[in-house]
């Protein structure tokens, strides 16, 4: 009986420290954090402006996400031993280099002299950020970066190699650390590759997949067998996922800006008739006026410069004579038509459903990125007073090569998942602040040591290539004609052309 | 000649105010050091010449020319933290700079005949400075504001032969002053990141309007006193400079651009609806002790905005929606003739405040405040000196997600206050 009443008394004590304690794991909600890992493609590594390199691998939604939840991030001379979020840092410019602005134009975006080199390949263990720019389902699944034969654009990219460093694929990789929460926005390269790359058509069912889509089937399939890999392998690891904004290539500058009609000098349609001029290209196989509302990819802007896309009924006249290609179709590839942008939408929209399919299944939390994307594109987004937008280059949200986000918007991509898992884990996780990217360059700060944000504002080799113009120059592609049909004279001294 | 010099103290010390905010809203309520140290419950005391303030009927107790002079030494501790759920504000911190604010105060009143008592106070009723301390992440709201106002008012009171009943008025003359500072950005494509690119410093001129106010005293018995005044509202309209500076970004092609775009320096208007304060008081005697309990009323849905209009370029202009609500506050405060020469007094108030959960912010975060106070008072002959401490705390406040600016986070205020007044009776 005094046993039992000890017994009691102690079993009373435990409750009650079982109790005490409970509240503060309650404030960690039903994840742990203490070994995150990241699988993705380029965005959930950190590429930025065509480059990925540690000024912005630092930013990367995996990094800022496991930073909020608590990781410190593995500086370049890290060991494995070291209980860090490591990273494939790589230096800058990075691989490719990265593009900067050296005049606010569209010629004005070059890439940084030099290249990068990766310095953590001798890194003892899988890196926790796996993602590699143009992953696509199939990549996470199977590529280890010692492909001979590429068959995929992210093996064919090369990039594979210092991340994954032919260690296992990208989940295998995962799988092997042990996580206990892994960060998993997979699926965008999908579709992703084929848009940028003018496409809307479908992968065959096997490999090669170069910028094309995966059907509806064929993601579906992966999507799963991604997530069960990862249960099956860290059936106690916490995974947060993401959707896509379908509407992402109406707005994203690399397949917005450029719209496949004539303009002139002043960014102004040239006009016939009241209407535009559309330019000339290959479309269902043959050449022809392309379509209203079809857009040049950025990446393509040079190919313009040229000739290619000039009607040629305006090829004979001056200034497209001078011009090598003019009157010569532009590749399909060059080109994104309405067509091919709503068969992405339908496409991304079915994905998103199957994703929320999948991943309600697993009682997995799917971040809103849909949601951000509209809400970056509608200007909802400011940053200390100052609307951004998705606008190349002055916008703020998407960097110089048109398809990725800046830091500011990869800081709130992270928030997205961050919202997501404390919905989905009862967790915690403060937002990642986008005031840490307030230049802070105020002269009347009395003492700048002690800036709680600093930042470097360029690198010296890039304020080498600034030119200094107190006006946006006109681009050089862009024919300068009077609206009114007449001939004049641009100020650069091309002449012009009657229009047709 | 004497009055004509004192009239020129009064006016000269108060002069040199410095306003801050520790009444609720902007207004200040620490007028006196004996009324501080009984929690500014005074009105139906008011019994020395800081009346002029609470309760203006009372000066008419005075039967002696009577001069008072002190001040309210402010120093305060503050801190914002960004709320976690705001993609801005998540993790920052802030905080205003130091400083110590005397807003000083004079008195002077001369009884005429048996009946009347004339004089004249200076005071600041109202004041406010929101001064953060760089790097401040809100600067692009506001990185200092500064309200200033000094008074000056000529009181007459009047009392029945018996000194049960009194009532008074005064004619107030307040002048202020606002400075508002803030930075602008902007997106810097070169480095990718927002960027201060100038400073926009509003400086309104010295600007003033007269108001009135008026009291009543009334003594049912030799241990009651009802006391209640009324103080007016006034609208001061501001002129004043609009100056911009641009802060360089060190790219020259940016720099150039924000240069394109800077605005003149220009004149600028703006006006604030300063509300009316009521105050009841009822006070009792026991023995050596005293004990009043006063609630006050101000009427801060007058400051429904702040705006500031720039005529010549009124794309400018802004309006900044404040929507404050009526307030009340609830004062205690006791005083106990402990020793022939010495009063011991303590008191202790609530006081709400009038801002929305929207509005608050840099430019002011109010919260609704409590305080428990303690003085002492030193009478020998015709010197008296009165001390006070008051410990006032600011109830955490929270936007809660909901500012309007944007600018989420959580304040937290606490300060101290030491009254001082002298004293002489002619």
């Amino acid at each position: 009986m005094t046993r039992n009443r000890s017994f009691a008394r102690i079993a009373a004590a435990l409750l009650f420290v079982t109790a005490a304690a409970l509240p503060m794991f309650a404030a960690h909600g039903t994840a742990d954090f203490s070994h995150i890992v990241a699988l993705g493609d380029s965005y959930t590594a950190g590429f930025e402006g065509g480059s990925l390199n540690e000024r912005h691998q630092i930013y990367s939604p995996a990094a800022i996400f496991a930073q909020q939840a608590g990781a410190t991030l593995c500086s370049p001379f890290a060991t494995a031993a070291d209980n860090c979020f490591a990273q494939p840092l790589i230096t800058w410019p990075g691989l490719p280099s990265e593009l900067i602005l050296t005049s606010p134009s569209l010629t004005g975006v070059v890439p940084a002299p030099g290249s990068g080199v990766p310095v953590m390949t001798g890194f003892g263990r899988p890196f926790n950020n796996l993602a590699v720019p143009g992953a696509m389902l199939y990549d996470i699944l199977n590529t280890t970066g010692a492909e001979k034969t590429p068959v995929t654009g992210e093996q064919a990219s090369g990039i594979a190699a210092p991340i994954l460093r032919g260690l296992g694929s990208e989940v295998d990789q995962a799988i092997a650390q042990h996580p206990t929460f892994v960060l998993a926005w997979i699926g965008g390269d999908d579709f992703f590759l084929a848009a940028t790359g003018g496409s809307a058509k479908d992968c065959n069912a096997t490999p090669p997949f170069i910028a094309c889509m995966s059907t509806v089937d064929q993601f579906k399939t992966q999507y799963a067998q991604v997530l069960d890999k990862i249960i099956a392998g860290a059936p106690n690891a916490g995974i947060v996922v993401g959707d896509f904004p379908p509407t992402i290539f109406t707005k994203l500058p690399f397949t917005s800006t450029i719209p496949a009609i004539v303009l002139d000098t002043n960014l102004k349609p040239v006009l016939n008739n009241g209407q535009p001029i559309p330019l000339f290209g290959i479309v269902d196989g043959a050449p022809a006026a392309l379509p209203l509302g079809s857009t040049v990819l950025l990446g393509s802007a040079s190919k313009l410069f040229t000739g290619l896309g000039i009607p040629p009924q305006l090829a004979a006249l001056p200034p497209f004579n001078t011009l090598p290609n003019a009157g010569k179709p532009l590749a399909d590839t060059d080109v994104l038509t309405p067509a091919e942008q709503g068969a992405i939408a339908a496409r991304i929209t079915a994905i998103n459903a199957a994703i929320k399919d999948i991943a309600a299944v697993r009682q997995i939390p799917v971040a809103d990125v849909s949601g951000l994307f509209n809400r970056l594109t509608s200007g909802q987004i400011s940053v200390a007073g100052v609307p951004l937008s998705t606008a190349y280059i002055t916008g703020g949200l998407v960097g110089l090569d048109g398809t990725h986000l800046t830091d500011i918007g990869y800081t709130l991509l992270a928030n997205e998942f961050i919202k997501a898992t404390n919905a989905g884990y009862g967790t915690h996780i403060p937002l990642a602040p986008t005031s840490r990217f307030l230049q802070n360059n105020d002269p009347t700060v009395a003492n700048p040591s002690k800036l709680i944000y600093q930042f470097p504002t360029m690198s010296s080799d890039a304020a080498k290539n600034i030119n200094i113009f107190t006006t946006i120059p006109a681009l050089p592609h862009f024919r300068s004609t009077s609206h009114d049909g007449s001939t004049t004279k641009t100020g650069s001294g091309n002449p012009t052309v009657q229009n047709q | 000649m004497r009055r004509f010099r004192l009239l020129i103290l009064v006016s000269a010390v108060s002069l040199a105010v410095s306003g801050v905010a520790y009444g609720s809203g902007f207004s200040i309520f620490e007028q006196g050091a004996k009324a501080t140290a009984m929690a500014g419950a005074f009105a139906a005391t008011a019994d020395d010449p800081t009346a002029i303030f609470y309760n203006v009927a009372g000066i008419a107790q005075l039967r002696r020319a009577e001069v008072n002079v002190g001040g309210t030494a402010i120093n305060f501790s503050n801190e914002f933290r960004g709320d976690p759920n705001d993609p801005f504000t998540s993790g920052a911190v802030g905080e205003y700079r130091h400083h110590t604010f005397i807003p000083p105060n004079a008195y002077f009143v001369l009884p005429v005949g048996k009946n009347l008592t004339l004089g004249v106070g200076s005071f600041a009723a109202f004041g406010l400075r929101t001064n953060w301390q760089d790097p401040w992440i809100g600067r692009f709201i506001s990185r200092d504001a500064n309200v200033k106002t000094v008074s000056v008012e000529p009181a007459i009171a009047w009392q029945t032969d018996d000194g049960r009943f009194a009532i008074g008025a005064g004619a107030e003359y307040r002048r202020s002053h606002i400075t508002l500072i803030r930075n602008n950005a902007a997106f810097n494509p070169f480095s990718q990141r927002i960027a201060d690119v100038a400073n926009a410093y509003l400086n309104s001129d010295w600007d003033s309007a007269w108001g009135w106010n008026a009291g009543v005293l009334f003594k049912p018995s030799p241990s009651w006193r009802i006391g209640a005044s009324y103080r007016g509202p006034m609208t001061i309209d501001y002129k004043g400079d609009a100056t911009f500076t641009q802060i360089p970004t060190g790219n020259a092609i940016v720099d150039a651009g924000v240069a394109a775009q800077l605005p003149h320096n220009q004149s600028i208007a703006t006006s604030i609806n300063f509300p009316a304060t009521a105050i009841v008081g009822l006070a009792h005697t026991h023995g050596a002790w005293d004990i009043e309990a006063d609630v006050t009323r101000t009427t801060w849905s007058r400051f429904k905005e702040l705006s500031v209009n720039f005529p010549s370029t009124p794309a400018l202009s802004f309006v900044r929606p404040q929507n404050w609500e009526d307030t009340s506050s609830y004062r205690l405060g006791l005083n106990g003739r402990v020793a022939s020469h010495w009063d011991v007094r303590m008191g202790a108030l609530y006081d709400q405040n009038p801002q929305p959960t929207e509005g608050v912010g840099p430019l002011l975060p109010d919260s609704d405040r409590t305080a428990l106070c303690f003085g002492v008072g030193w009478h020998n002959g015709p010197l008296t000196v009165d001390l006070a401490e008051m410990a006032l705390h600011f109830k955490r406040r929270s936007t809660q997600g909901l500012s309007s600016d944007n600018f989420n986070g959580t304040y937290k205020t606490d300060a101290n206050l030491i009254g001082f007044n002298f004293g002489w009776k002619f």
